[in-house]
């Protein structure tokens, strides 16, 4: 009976609770971003009619009839899920940085070696001492609803970029630009005057985030319809859809570009699911294949390997040089000349990549400090480490932090383990999940695994290096590093420039805490019957403007 | 059944009957709303930041907090609680923190696909391990059990992506019999969705019946050598008769409670075979969420596959209720 009671009690308890809640008032917040309503579209876009059943909604005015051609079928390696937006100002996964470079176009562009190329802009001039930049637009170029490219849309873009009130994440870098001091001298002629000079500011102001956007867009337009100049532009797109479809932009200013009429950007995040797609010819491109299954491809007559020209990302192991033992320079070198990075780089990368040097900037750039690494010095090694005072009765005890956070990330450390156990080194490896690294691993304790998209060593050498760096991972503060960037940021002799800048990497080398044994090269699949396609040596960037597939 | 229609007492028992299950299913709604307090404390107090996830590891700061404030996730835990819990009962969970978009929206369709897929599965899985388990036990001993043993032994060792993506490679790759992604989104019509979804739907099945298979196996075993089953074959009835009207009715509802568990696993539990095949499924989604430390979308998932999870156990209790007089009580 008791039961009973004690039921009937807990009922009506329950019934209450539910008719209150559901009498609340909607207090629910309302988002502060309204998604646009279906009917303000972006004006009228070409639509290349499509082979798949694609529903055609906007009908343009002048229709070109192309004729049914297949699209390039890209598979990505990160499906960045509800995140997934076209505004350039943040692009937190490669999913979103390949789809927002083929929707817009930069100023300029990077080269192979990041040397500043046209783009938008035809020519570029600076003042004698670098505090005043002159950008001439190309003329004539249009946007995807027809309206001309001028200075205002420029000069809209970076002042954007550099407002707090947009919170982009390329603000800290172009921290140095001045909003008052961007202005568009007239259509085509835009000028950055600076308060202090900056010699690299051509290469500063072209990164992933600074795609040209029109002038008072605004995420409700750029998420999901944006209109940019790009070779591609596109249609219906979703958040949750796969595949996401571009078609053509057939007013695009390179003549006779792009090739195909259509990409449509797949994501695959399980490598040997990419890899069977692309065997079984539903993908034609892979953005980037695993190390540990190249070989399954190398041997299909179906596929071909494509390499980046060269040195990527790096892999580097990152100590805190002001905390014991790392503290010791001593200890530091000693592990740098402990690594067999040959090795490394046979096990690690299956020989696609390059060996490092201890410093942001790889070996084979024409900035580096020397471009033959030493080989593995195991008595040297183990004499550093006798003089810091660590031998076979007391050696030297760490822990590294390391987890998949970039393909062969835990290889790597688990090869480093190995290898400085040569040289009495007793390494704790401390294996986490990957999703974790960056926000609880990374920065927080001595000795963790880390890596850097390939970046201009005016850049490179000082994201994590300055003293007053965003990211000081090996807690180097030193202010005669800090004036060798000085002084390369103001130099104006491109020769000399070069010479600060490899005095800064030999720093580095030598005394910092950046273990840095390998630089990956990015290593894309294509099938053999497209053609035109060159990784790029930062994994984010996919040009498909020359991609040709035949049937 | 039969029971009732010759006892005078129709009218109490059937009194009895509807208060069993008014009191299942009032314990039912009561488990839903513990567990959704649950739900909605665990996905509030995770670890991480959502504006640094959603907006990127290089944001600033006032960027972050300007995030925060917009989705008042500066309010106290019980607060937001019962304004999400005013709206979840009238089909409003609110918006996706990351993109904004209302959560039906964001994941009606993956809703939709998940539904499709297991459905699939489960018509396979249903007779293939009633089949599978009335030949082995059927055939005790004998080669034909010793081998659906073996096999089923191998099933149960191979990890999910695993057989997934050798299936992959024999019947996508290898012999071009059905696609490798099975993007479902874009299939022309019912035909040509059941073809992309076939592989995952094996997946899953094999997954499912390895289990389910030995159990029903040995109650079935069980069940063949008691009184009531050398009774009716005695009588003259026919072998196949006797297993699949006397035996097998009661050696499956004991199963019902794995298949009730194995219809919310692929509700909710699938991520893996969904990240090998892509499919645009509710599991991915949630883990996609949990990352993202999206607080909505986790507590709509959660919450819907406790949903489907409690259903089914309540109709399994129901049905055992209904077809066994033994289990009712005052």
């Amino acid at each position: 009976m008791k039961a009973k009671r004690i039921f009937q009690f807990l009922s009506i308890l329950l019934l209450t609770t539910l008719i209150l809640t559901a009498c609340a008032p909607a207090t629910t917040p309302a988002p502060a971003q309204t998604q646009a309503p279906a009917a303000t579209e972006a004006p009228a876009q070409t639509e290349a009619p499509a082979a798949t059943e694609a529903p055609a909604q906007t009908e343009a005015p002048a229709v070109t009839e192309a004729p049914v051609m297949a699209c390039l079928r890209v598979a990505g390696v990160e499906n960045c899920g509800e995140k997934l937006n076209l505004d350039p100002v943040n692009q937190p996964c490669t999913e979103n940085s390949i789809m927002v470079q083929q929707v817009y176009n930069r100023l300029l562009d990077l080269d192979e070696n990041l040397n500043p190329q046209p783009e938008l802009a035809e020519k570029w001039e600076s003042n004698a001492d670098g505090t005043e930049w002159t950008f001439y637009l190309r003329k004539g170029v249009k946007f995807h609803d027809g309206k001309e490219l001028t200075a205002k849309d420029v000069v809209y873009t970076y002042k954007r970029l550099i407002d707090p009130a947009t919170g982009s994440e390329a603000a800290a870098t172009l921290a140095f630009l001045n909003p008052d001091g961007i202005i568009a001298q007239d259509d085509y002629t835009v000028v950055f005057k600076l308060d202090k000079p900056v010699v690299e500011l051509p290469v500063l102001i072209t990164s992933k985030n600074t795609y040209i956007i029109q002038d008072g867009a605004t995420p409700e337009t750029l998420n999901y319809k944006p209109v940019g100049t790009g070779p591609f532009m596109p249609v219906d797109f979703e958040v949750n859809q796969q595949p996401h479809k571009f078609v053509k932009n057939p007013n695009y200013w390179e003549p006779g570009l792009p090739k195909m009429e259509c990409v449509e950007f797949y994501a695959i995040q399980e490598a040997t699911t990419r890899n069977a797609a692309l065997l079984s010819g539903e993908v034609d491109l892979a953005q980037q294949v695993d190390y540990a299954t190249i070989t399954t491809l190398e041997s299909s007559p179906d596929v071909q390997l494509m390499v980046s020209p060269g040195a990527a990302t790096s892999m580097v192991l990152a100590m805190w040089v002001d905390t014991p033992p790392f503290d010791d320079v001593r200890v530091r070198s000693a592990l740098k000349k402990a690594l067999d990075r040959q090795v490394m780089l046979d096990t690690v990368l299956l020989g696609y990549g390059v060996i490092g040097d201890d410093n942001p900037v790889p070996p084979t750039s024409p900035y580096a400090w020397r471009s033959e690494v030493p080989p593995r010095d195991l008595e040297g090694a183990k004499q550093l480490l006798a003089e810091a005072g660590y031998g076979p009765d007391n050696p030297l005890k760490i822990d590294l932090y390391m987890s998949e956070y970039i393909p062969g990330a835990t290889a790597l450390g688990q090869l480093f383990k190995e290898q400085v156990a040569e040289a009495g080194v007793e390494v704790n490896l401390v294996i986490g999940p990957a999703s974790e690294h960056w926000d609880n691993v990374w920065l927080k304790f001595p000795f963790v695994g880390s890596g850097w998209n390939m970046r201009h060593p005016g850049e490179g050498l000082a994201i994590a290096h300055r003293s007053n760096a965003a990211y000081p991972e090996t807690h180097w503060y030193r202010e005669d590093y800090d004036k060798l960037l000085d002084a390369a940021n103001t130099e104006p002799d491109p020769v000399k420039r070069a010479e600060l800048y490899k005095a800064a990497a030999k720093m580095i080398s030598e005394e910092g805490g950046s273990i840095t044994p390998l630089f990956q090269k990015i290593v894309a699949a294509l099938r053999s019957n497209c053609s035109g396609y060159q990784p790029f040596i930062q994994l984010y960037r996919m040009d498909l403007r020359n991609v040709i597939c035949t049937p | 059944m039969l029971l009732l229609y010759h006892s005078g007492q129709w009218r109490g028992t059937v009194n009895i009957v509807l208060k069993t299950i008014l009191s299942r299913v009032f314990l039912a709604m009561i488990t839903l709303l513990a567990v959704s307090m649950f739900i909605f404390w665990a996905a509030e107090v995770l670890p991480g930041d959502i504006a640094a996830r959603v907006l990127g590891r290089e944001a600033t700061e006032e960027a972050k907090q300007a995030f925060r404030e917009r989705l008042n996730l500066d309010r106290p835990v019980h607060e937001r609680y019962l304004i999400w819990l005013s709206g979840a009962v009238r089909g409003d969970f609110g918006h996706a923190l990351a993109s904004q978009r209302p959560i039906s929206e964001v994941i009606g369709p993956r809703l939709k696909n998940t539904i499709f897929l297991a459905l699939y599965a489960f018509i396979l899985y249903v007779p293939l391990t009633v089949f599978l388990a009335a030949v082995s036990a059927l055939n005790r001993e004998r080669p034909l059990d010793n081998t659906i043993s073996l096999l089923t032994l191998i099933g149960l060792s191979l990890p999910e992506f695993v057989i997934g993506t050798l299936l992959i490679y024999i019947f996508a790759v290898n012999n071009p019999i059905f696609p490798v992604m099975a993007n479902v989104q874009r299939a022309k019509n019912f035909w040509d969705a059941i073809r992309m979804t076939t592989l995952p739907a094996i997946t899953l099945t094999i997954v499912m019946a390895v289990y389910s298979v030995r159990m029903l196996r040995d109650n079935l075993i069980e069940v063949l050598e008691s009184d009531y089953v050398r009774m009716a074959t005695l009588k003259g009835l026919p072998r196949w008769r006797v297993v699949f009207f006397h035996a097998l009715p009661n050696a499956l509802v004991p199963a019902l409670n794995t298949m009730a568990l194995n219809l919310a696993y692929l509700i909710g539990g699938v991520v893996i075979v969904e990240q090998v095949f892509v499919y645009p499924g509710l599991g991915t989604q949630l883990v996609e969420a949990v990352f993202l430390r999206d607080a909505p979308v986790i507590e709509a998932i959660a919450l819907l596959v406790s949903l489907i999870y409690i259903s089914a156990n309540l109709f399994t209790d129901i049905f055992s209720i209904l077809s066994n007089p033994r289990l009712r009580s005052g």
